[in-house]
């Protein structure tokens, strides 16, 4: 299976940076950003999955959750915030996110979700 | 009348471990970076040492910046050891507006405070003081808009300790979330001297010392 491509939005930087190496490191093409205005850019090469972290500074995790899915509701969202509480979880899922993990999140945990999440795509 | 000190405090765990899980994930992420890299291997090749040297710097610099916020809510905790004590607002506010920080980067209002250098030391409750500082920048932040500030002068004068707490900027019609009547807040401040007023655009508290 060719291996997920990868948008990852989150405001800390190195945290950005070090997680897209770790991925490309694992053959995926990971790309990172720490806005969404960015982000919004890269939507248009369609990311399979987007990595998306709650509570960025300009623009609501939430909000983002719901214009992804507007722009395109097959690309798969994996949520991950330092927030653990059952509302934000529970919101993010009614909101078409595919998961929700919490910081700081195990990397073989977070493939094998991208992977599934991946899978699911091409089912829709 | 516990329902909104719990509020308080519970609003300050709920942001302070959002942080420190952030930390734990930008140190984890390195380790792991560096793990990885030298996964199955012997040695590291010349190329590869600048990212492990980036990645060591990473998490020491991340340690020394979680060690520094642990010490801020560790002092918070302590300010509820007794209900009188003795303190200096200066560092009764960096601890307060520290652990609220992320919280108005949130609401992108920004916050300045201006402190008179000739404080006296206050004997009251620093829990309570910093509970009333807490409403007042939070029923503001509730009903903020982008781009807005706060801004807190301290002055003395006549044996009474004035924090004024303004906000400058338009206030959005419909908070979406309830702002805490003053009433519920007086009751809580009335176990102390310290007392507090409120205008549409500033909130007041006094300490007589």
């Amino acid at each position: 299976m060719k291996k997920a491509k990868l948008l990852i939005i989150d405001d800390e930087a190195e945290l950005v940076s070090t997680l897209t190496e770790r991925l490309n490191l694992r053959g995926y093409d990971a790309h990172g950003v720490t806005n969404f205005i960015d982000g919004i850019k890269l939507l248009n090469e369609t990311p399979d999955v987007v990595i998306l972290d709650i509570g960025l500074q300009d623009m609501d995790g939430m909000e983002i959750l719901k214009k992804i899915k507007e722009i395109n509701p097959t690309i798969q969202v994996i949520m991950m915030s330092g927030y653990g509480d059952a509302e934000r979880i529970n919101k993010s899922l009614m909101h078409g996110a595919y998961d929700y993990l919490i910081k700081p999140v195990d990397i073989d945990e977070l493939v094998s979700k991208i992977d599934n999440a991946k899978l699911k795509r091409g089912t829709m | 009348m516990l329902e909104k000190p719990i509020a308080f405090i519970a609003k300050i765990i709920a942001d302070f471990t959002h942080e420190i899980n952030n930390h734990l994930a930008l140190i984890k992420e390195s380790a792991g970076l560096i793990s990885d890299i030298c996964k199955d291997k012997k040695s590291i090749d010349k190329k590869e040492m600048p990212l492990i040297k980036e990645s060591l710097e990473a998490i020491t610099n991340q340690i020394n910046k979680s060690v520094n916020f642990i010490n801020y809510f560790n002092r918070f905790a302590h300010r509820m050891d007794n209900l009188k004590s003795t303190f200096v607002l200066s560092s009764v506010f960096e601890e307060i507006f520290e652990l609220l920080k992320r919280y108005l980067n949130r609401k992108k209002v920004s916050l300045k405070y201006n402190l008179q250098s000739n404080i006296p030391t206050i004997e009251s409750s620093p829990f309570i003081l910093q509970f009333l500082i807490f409403y007042a920048v939070d029923s503001f932040l509730k009903k903020s808009i982008p781009d807005s500030s706060i801004v807190v002068s301290i002055t003395s004068e006549n044996n009474i300790i004035r924090i004024v707490i303004k906000y400058e900027g338009e206030f959005i019609e419909t908070p979406v979330t309830e702002i805490w009547p003053l009433s519920n807040i007086q009751e809580i401040a009335y176990l102390t001297d310290i007392s507090i007023s409120s205008d549409e655009k500033i909130i007041t508290i006094n300490i007589p010392v």
